[in-house]
């Protein structure tokens, strides 16, 4: 099916690739039907696409890549919903904040999106617990831009 | 809205599956002893209240500012395989914090 996004453009999306998010994301509750786009290719970031708005995309990665030791749990009602019956069903993403000031690339490990790669049903998780937080940076090399961290434009809103 | 007055030892219940019990006050701090079923999800305000905003934050990333950032990503070889644990014990999840 033929979908339009402000990033992509119109796409063509495999219904059987939409993943369901029959509660939402938090504060976003209409927000329920996505696909994930390869940011570049083989790279760890994906776009998570709104089919609903197409305007509203998330950069998602596996915080497992930068975060090695990130454990997360997942209640058996949770699994039966998103049809998870085993740790290799689930898919853990989480979204990625980009700023300007402070100039840092964040993950939000508090919040999890947790899928179930069968049913493509998935639900954004809540952390018990202060082990994580919502703004984790993500490890940098270094800065390959020197001008825009002069910048005080607020960022661009897509919402 | 209701506004109850409790003392501690003194409990709530909401509906026949849910009970708020008073277990200590101490300076401006409440400890509450929650008991609900597993399928009760039971979060604290402030937490999603950050979530919220950090969903909305990420909604907004900037792809054109993303390209310049140069992320150290580990080598694969460190990567785990074990994503999910045993559920939560509820006893954690009611009186965690």
């Amino acid at each position: 099916m033929m979908m339009e996004t402000t990033r992509f453009g119109k796409v063509d999306v495999d219904p059987d690739r939409v993943i369901k998010v029959e509660r939402g994301l938090y504060g976003f509750p209409e927000a329920r039907r996505f696909v994930l786009f390869e940011y570049e290719p083989n790279g760890p970031f994906q776009w998570l696409q709104s089919l609903e708005d197409p305007a509203l995309a998330f950069l998602v990665v596996n915080p497992h890549l930068f975060f090695p030791t990130y454990e997360m749990v997942i209640t058996d009602e949770e699994a039966l919903a998103l049809g998870i019956r085993d740790a290799d069903e689930a898919q853990v993403l989480t979204m990625v904040t980009v700023r300007y000031e402070p100039r840092e690339v964040t993950a939000n490990l508090v919040g999890p999106l947790v899928i179930g790669v069968n049913s493509r049903q998935a639900a954004q998780l809540v952390l018990n617990g202060d082990r994580y937080t919502t703004r984790h940076p993500l490890p940098m090399m270094r800065t390959t831009s020197e001008s825009v961290s002069d910048s005080t434009e607020p960022l661009h809103s897509v919402a | 809205m209701l506004v109850l007055t409790r003392k501690p030892g003194q409990a709530l219940l909401i509906g026949d599956t849910i009970e708020i019990y008073v277990a200590e006050i101490r300076g401006d701090v409440v400890r509450l002893s929650i008991k609900a079923p597993r399928e009760v999800s039971i979060l604290r305000r402030e937490v999603l209240d950050a979530i919220r905003q950090e969903n909305a934050a990420a909604a907004a990333a900037d792809p054109a500012l993303f390209e310049t950032f140069t992320l150290e990503i580990p080598t694969p070889e460190n990567r785990p395989s074990a994503v999910i644990l045993p559920p939560a014990d509820p006893e954690e999840v009611a009186s965690g914090g």
